[in-house]
């Protein structure tokens, strides 16, 4: 990475705004992988008060941003647009940026994802079931992805899902070159929305930007599983840990 | 004091009582000719007559829903025997006291922290714990049966608000909901202008899970009960636990701080409604009475709540919920007074009258007494969350409500008038005891299978995931035992268990609570009393089955009647709150908080249609460790299978009595002295290590039971010889009867031997062993009652009604 | 003016699912349904401002496409529009979402109310009374069914 200090704490900045849910068990994550963490409302980037590339992880925590009103993730993602430059320098310098479910749905609609160039590619639109689903699902991990955040990850392991527009939509170019290019992180064993070639997570090419609709942070302690389970297979916590061993 | 300009509604020296009541008739204050009696005296006492606003506020505070008059008042209940014959009669000076509050007091437990004084009951979260947990449940029946999603997306947001305001305010962690609907498969002549059991439950379901899951708050624990009295009155419970540092216990109004709003803008929504909630549903209910919810305005709130608290920058808060500020302002100031300035207040329409904003009940807003200093913080506060505020007002210390708009005083009350004044009517109770029938029609053993299967596949058995899976019951990362547990999650669990290492941010300790609950409305036409005792033990024993100290639990009491006026219904209702009173004494389990929604009942043409007093109650513990908490679904093959409590005889309010006898109506009396002491021995066992898995029975008896715990691929064989020694009682009964009390446990085959020691004269009796393959076996010694493939019976149990 | 939104056919999941329950519900033979978005930008004439309304705030570029008219719906290939409003006293929680957007991006106060229209060619009657049971609640809602042209056209 070619970084000249070592960092002890990463700073991560998770950011929320009206709505959002699960930031706080989010920052509990990262916190118990031993990194620095505020939870910070938008407004106050956007007024000026913090900056994000002070921080050296960010995270977009999942929930109900702006009640998913138009669609999930969209005010959100309109309200960060004037932070182009900020997100661009962030992601051009290598920092991890983390999207969980709301997230994912927030980075996808800004144009962060899978390319970082502000112009929507994919989508992530409702179910096919048509409604909310809250359930664990078996997902398989891309071992070929470029990305930050799989080490260390069994082949295939179960998550936790609640949402109701997770299914990824992409034109046939779009689908072929993430696929060729392996962005496609993880995938569902039993496709549970009908997202195209049962998607569950993207990367960008570089592997510092990650989309997830699962949430790590609720498979982040055995006693969240739905069943007994060892420690060692809290699979979410992987997630974290990742971020926080590569910015140091 | 300025002259009070308001156009009056009537002259105070020269109304007549007919009058009165044309007018009550015509604004709907549901006041009755004492109370009004009372008013006009009051107002001749200070020689004025009396505004808009100030009866609006008296009716408001005086509701039914406010003040609970019928449970507080005097009551003389008759019972008679079928025959007609008095056997009793009992007389009570104020039943609500003499009941559940006397439950509490005389239970007199250290670990309840607040009762029956704040929005809801705070007790500890585990022995010295810095930490206390509140409940509360609520119902929103009549706006439910109108508007579903409306109606059923505002009362979440009303017990969340109620949970907000406990003390210096709890965090919302966790929301409960139960529900009583028609069969939405049945064909009913559903009368113009009402909606069908379909329509209700589909818009109570989605009104939940919309509101629920955007606030960010888990969704488990509830329950549905499907009974046709529910046709035009469909019950929709709602709660909501919270958690709270033991030091915000307490709340202090400080005259000189300022009544500050946070939250919705304020409009003419449902100006009226807890008068609404007092009066029966007629055809003509209004739509001027549906409140539309907006979850991201709530969790707003919630937001900044948290952070103001953090900062100290109110030192108390309540809920604004029916009523509007007259009963949020009210309350808070009852002890102090207060002058509020309504031309401050922010508002959604303009045209709008004084007394309707000072009633409104717009959504969504919470009322602070702020101190001076801590204004400009919670400005700058709400300005980064896009969270409305408006300052109103000032707390004062003249015990007086002074109310102004436009420059008028519309309201000039005295608190100890407003509060205090309240006459009360004694209610006639009258109970006739049916002859009670322990017919059992005696059927082919090779028709035990279809009856299995008929059981099984019926809606108040079948699997609740159609609801459940909508909820988002994950979120915050701290639900330990979700509604379904297991393989695939396929296992129905007994109770939701809540971790709180996330919000108390210390993943050292793992320590929780459990919430569970009960009900068997059915059965309050044969024993209301038993009802109560029923509904009781139901959620004492599902707490037990996932390992909770029930030694230091809660119970909370929401009952939902018919028109209180009618002998019957008084009958039934007071008959239930003595077995309240009794099951609590006996469990040495105390109540913490309760509710009671009376009027539940439709009047179409000359018929009535009334509910069933339906008895909810919810309990909650503490959890040690929520590492060690008990599972209901079968884990090892060869383990041996105990059955833990008595059996009873009778198909009463079962579900085989509606299906095939219902001319049975014997119910089995309950023993819960005797039940506690079974309960803690079994979680002394569950403690040293000896149970594996626990299940209660409940609808659908033992077989619809043991089939739940086999759903995850471990199978049972059952042998029910025993069983029918012990009893004495049929085999009918034993698979499919649901009176007692039975827990159906697996024990690791290791410490069988130590089980039963230490299980000796309890009423504990080996039924069979958990088998390799996924089927259920019946059997009466050598006869093989029935058998059932569980993965074929799986596909029955998870019928979709939607 | 009112944008229609709509999901392109390849992608419309929801049309399929709500003709799926009636078509057996009621059992009928053949049926087509179009469902769409509605979003009436209220007392607002400036084409320029509802053009960017659309595409860069209600729009999903991906699936979704958009069609500006006033009253009278468009779509072609169907025989009636059955159009669903809240009623003006009842709060519409996502248009005042919208409203706040539009005001924070373009700087300008619109009121906006949201809507749906269910597009369909035969049998009518069964298919009001589904949508009375499914979607529709008189106490809040109001319900037109308007005719279309025989000979209009769709243009995004």
């Amino acid at each position: 990475m070619g970084k000249k200090r070592i960092i002890k704490k990463p700073k991560v900045i998770i950011l929320r705004a009206c709505g959002t849910n699960c930031d706080i068990e989010t920052e509990n994550a990262f916190k118990y992988v031993g990194a620095f963490t505020e939870r910070v409302h938008i407004n106050e980037v956007l007024k000026g008060y913090k900056n994000i590339n002070d921080y050296d992880i960010i995270t977009l925590p999942g929930g109900f941003s702006f009640g998913d009103d138009i669609s999930a993730g969209k005010i959100f993602a309109l309200r960060i647009k004037s932070l182009y430059r900020d997100f661009k320098k962030f992601i051009d310098s290598k920092r991890p940026i983390i999207g969980i479910c709301n997230g994912f749905q927030v980075l996808v609609k800004t144009g962060l994802l899978p390319y970082s160039d502000f112009k929507q590619r994919v989508t992530l639109f409702l179910n096919d079931c048509g409604h909310f689903l809250c359930r664990w699902v078996k997902v398989k991990v891309n071992k070929k992805s470029p990305s930050i955040f799989i080490k260390g990850l069994p082949e295939e392991f179960y998550l936790p899902i609640a949402h109701g527009e997770g299914k990824l939509i992409a034109d046939d170019i779009v689908s072929q070159k993430i696929i060729s290019s392996n962005l496609d992180v993880l995938r569902y064993i039993d496709n549970p929305n009908g997202s195209i070639y049962n998607i569950a997570a993207l990367t960008n090419e570089f592997g510092n930007v990650i989309g997830i609709m699962p949430h790590p942070e609720r498979a982040f302690f055995s006693i969240q599983f739905p069943w007994k389970t060892r420690e060692e297979n809290s699979v979410g916590f992987h997630f974290f840990k990742n971020a926080v061993e590569y910015v140091k | 004091m300025s002259l009070l300009k308001d156009k009056f509604l009537f002259d105070v020296f020269k109304v007549n009582l007919n009058q009165l009541v044309a007018l009550n008739n015509k604004y709907g204050w549901s006041l009755n000719l004492e109370e009004l009696k009372i008013i006009v005296q009051y107002f001749r006492n200070i020689s004025r007559n009396p505004t808009r606003a100030e009866i609006e506020t008296i009716a408001q505070t005086w509701s039914e829903h406010c003040k609970h008059k019928t449970f507080n008042s005097p009551c003389v209940l008759t019972i008679k025997d079928h025959r007609g014959k008095i056997k009793n009669i009992y007389r009570f000076k104020n039943l609500f006291k003499e009941t559940i509050v006397y439950a509490t007091e005389k239970l007199k437990k250290s670990y309840c922290l607040s009762v029956f004084k704040d929005n809801a009951g705070v007790i500890e979260l585990g022995k010295e714990s810095k930490w206390g947990i509140c409940f509360k449940v609520e119902t929103h029946n009549h706006p439910c049966a109108i508007e579903p999603y409306g109606g059923t997306e505002t009362g979440v947001g009303g017990v969340v608000r109620d949970i907000l305001g406990v003390g210096l305010g709890a965090k919302p962690i966790l929301n409960t909901d139960n529900f009583c609907f028609a069969f939405p498969d049945k064909k009913y002549n559903v009368a113009k202008g009402f909606l069908s059991p379909h329509k209700i439950i589909s818009g109570v379901v989605s009104g939940v899970r919309d509101y629920g899951n955007k606030i960010g708050i888990p969704t488990a624990c509830g329950s549905v009960f499907f009974d046709d009295r529910y046709l035009y009155n469909p019950l929709v419970y709602v709660g909501c636990v919270g958690i709270i540092n033991r030091k915000d216990v307490n709340k202090e109004v400080l005259p000189g701080s300022y009544i500050v709003v946070i939250g919705g803008s304020t409009g003419k929504d449902g100006v009226g409604g807890s008068t609404f909630s007092s009066q029966d549903i007629s055809e003509n209910s209004t739509s001027s009475h549906v409140q539309i919810g907006h979850a991201i305005n709530e969790k707003k709130v919630i937001d900044v709540l948290m952070k103001a608290k953090e900062l100290s920058i109110y030192s108390a808060l309540t809920d604004c919920g029916a009523g509007g500020f007259s009963s949020a302002v009210g309350e808070l100031a009852s002890e102090t007074g207060a002058l509020v300035d309504l031309d401050k207040v922010i508002l959604k329409d303009r045209d709008i009258e004084g007394w309707q904003v000072w009633l409104s009940e717009s959504q969504e807003r919470m009322v602070l007494c702020v101190y001076e200093d801590k204004i400009k913080e919670l400005e700058k506060l709400c300005e980064v969350e896009e969270c409305q505020m408006y300052i109103i007002g000032r707390f004062t210390n003249d015990r007086k409500l002074t109310v102004k708009w436009k420059g008028e005083n519309i309201v000039e009350l005295d608190m100890d008038f407003l509060h205090q004044g309240l006459p009360k009517i004694e209610r006639k109770a009258i109970w006739i005891e049916p002859k009670m029938k322990n017919k059992i029609s005696k059927i082919s053993v090779m028709d035990y299978y279809d009856r299995f299967e008929k059981i099984i596949s019926d809606l108040n058995v079948t699997s609740r995931r159609w609801i459940i899976q909508q909820y988002d019951h994950e979120v915050i990362g701290q639900t330990v035992l979700k509604p379904f547990c297991g393989v695939n999650e396929y296992a129905p669990s007994d109770a939701t268990v809540i971790w709180t290492g996330q919000v108390c941010e210390d993943f050292s300790l793992f320590n929780g609570f459990a919430v569970a609950c009960g009900m068997k409305p059915n059965m309050s036409d044969i024993s209301p009393y038993e009802m109560a005792k029923y509904s009781f033990d139901e959620a004492i024993r599902n707490l037990v089955c996932v390992g909770a100290d029930i030694s230091r639990g809660a119970a909370l009491d929401n009952f939902c009647a018919a028109n209180p006026n009618n002998e019957k219904v008084m009958g039934e209702f007071s008959l239930a709150a003595i077995g309240a009173r009794d099951a609590s004494v006996d469990m040495e389990i105390p109540y913490i908080s309760g509710k009671d929604s009376f009027y539940n009942q439709t009047n179409i043409g000359s018929k009535i249609y009334k509910i069933p007093t339906t008895l909810l109650i919810s309990a909650i513990a503490p959890v040690e460790d929520v590492r060690n908490i008990i599972t209901p679904y079968f884990k090892k093959p060869f383990n041996p299978i105990y059955i833990v409590g008595s059996f009873g005889k009778g198909f009463g309010a079962s579900v085989y009595g509606r299906l095939f006898q219902n001319d049975n109506n014997y119910i089995s009396p309950l023993n819960l002295k005797q039940n506690r002491k079974v309960y803690l021995k079994l979680l002394e066992a569950m403690r040293k290590g000896f149970v594996i898995s626990a299940h209660d029975v409940s609808e659908g008896g033992l077989a619809a039971c043991v089939f739940e715990m086999s759903l995850c691929f471990i199978g049972a064989d059952i042998n029910i010889n025993e069983i029918i020694k012990v009893y004495n009682i049929t085999e009918l009964e034993v698979l499919f009867g649901e009176c007692g009390s039975k827990i159906v446990v697996e024990i690791d085959l290791k410490n069988e031997k130590e089980f039963i020691k230490l299980m000796k004269n309890f009423p504990v009796i080996k039924i069979g062993y958990t088998t390799k393959i996924p089927s259920i076996v019946f059997k009466d010694n050598g006869n093989i009652l029935f058998t059932s493939d569980v993965n074929k019976a799986r596909q029955l149990w998870e019928r979709n009604v939607l | 003016m009112i944008i229609e939104i709509y999901t392109v056919d390849k992608y419309d999941r929801e049309s399929k699912n709500i003709r799926e329950v009636f078509v057996k519900n009621f059992k009928v033979n053949r049926f087509n349904l179009k469902v769409t978005k509605l979003y009436n930008i209220v007392e607002c004439e400036d084409i320029t401002s509802i053009d960017l309304i659309a595409r860069d705030i209600l729009l999903d570029p991906i699936v979704e496409e958009y069609i500006i008219r006033r009253e009278k719906p468009l779509f072609k290939g169907y025989k009636w529009g059955l159009e669903i409003f809240l009623k003006k006293s009842v709060a519409d929680v996502v248009g005042e979402s919208v409203s706040d957007v539009i005001n924070k991006l373009i700087d300008k106060k619109f009121n906006v109310r949201t809507g749906k229209c269910f597009y369909f060619s035969s049998s009518r009657d069964k298919f009001i009374s589904f949508i009375r049971e499914e979607f529709f609640n008189d106490l809040i809602h109001t319900m037109e069914i308007k005719e279309l042209d025989k000979n209009v056209f769709i243009k995004r």
